[in-house]
């Protein structure tokens, strides 16, 4: 097994995508939040959107985990199987 | 018609909508969870399985979502064939010397000429199947057949007169023997259409 079974451009490429997306994911949820909590005022609402939103960032960090973990293994195997790097 | 670069933003954005949709699916847990910080029951063993559950919605929501965006639609067809239904299992009985078979596809939008062609072939199968097979067995088939197709009492009357000699149909030649009581030798116009020929 060669380096680039594990870092090659493909799994370069869908880490990034990954990172891309999940990071415009979040922002967009850190948005909406604190739109929301600026439209409500301070309150109890507030307070639970608050917290939802953390506890949603949490998921979606765990999500961004689980797929890229997903994605670099099915790369690797891909790689591993077609032994596209064994010769560099 | 779409460039290359039409494509890879399509798929751009379907990523992000599914991480999306994930946190979306994770909302309801994360509101449970904000409770209980208000009601300050926070520890680890009620916040962990609110964490799993807003997991694994998450995850469904994500697997939901993926295969709508990923998976190609079918295209809208009604599949009338002989692996469909009751029919799956009876496509032998179906198969007789000289009989119409049943078509293998019918579009949902097809002619109501297609149509009719389609319940000719069919009423045609049901004749053959009771001239091979017994009386009740042929019965629970076309019965079958026909509440698939038209799920119409008057069909099954229509039937009935057949089974008992009494309704001929309007495209076969005229029968000497009642339906039931042809059990040997093909189609129930098998020995007319030799003798005519």
């Amino acid at each position: 097994m060669a380096s680039q079974d594990w870092f090659g451009p493909e799994n370069l490429k869908a880490l990034v995508k990954h990172t891309v997306h999940c990071s415009a994911a979040i922002l967009s949820f850190v948005w909406l939040s604190w739109l929301v909590r600026w439209a409500l005022g301070p309150g109890l609402l507030s307070t639970i959107i608050e917290d939802t939103e953390k506890f949603v960032l949490v998921v979606v960090l765990l999500m961004f985990l689980v797929h890229v973990g997903l994605d670099l293994f099915r790369e690797l195997a891909r790689n591993v199987k077609s032994g596209r790097f064994v010769a560099a | 018609m779409s460039s290359p670069g039409d494509s890879s933003l399509r798929e751009a954005g379907k990523l992000y909508l599914l991480y999306m949709v994930a946190g979306a699916g994770a909302i309801p847990a994360g509101v449970a969870y904000s409770l209980l910080h208000i009601a300050g029951r926070e520890r680890w063993w009620t916040v962990s399985p609110i964490l799993g559950v807003g997991l694994s919605m998450a995850f469904y929501a994500w697997k939901y979502c993926e295969r709508r965006f990923y998976l190609p639609r079918k295209s809208p067809q009604l599949a009338l064939s002989q692996d469909v239904g009751p029919i799956a299992g009876l496509a032998d009985m179906l198969v007789a010397p000289g009989a119409a078979q049943i078509p293998m596809v019918v579009p949902l939008w097809s002619s109501s000429a297609q149509v009719v062609n389609y319940q000719i072939a069919s009423e045609e199968s049901i004749l053959a199947a009771l001239s091979r097979r017994g009386k009740d067995e042929a019965w629970t088939v076309s019965k079958e057949i026909l509440q698939l197709q038209y799920g119409k009492a008057f069909y099954m009357e229509r039937l009935r007169d057949m089974l008992a000699g009494k309704r001929q149909l309007a495209w076969t030649a005229p029968q000497k023997v009642p339906i039931t009581q042809q059990r040997e030798g093909g189609p129930p116009n098998a020995a007319l259409c030799g003798s005519t020929r």
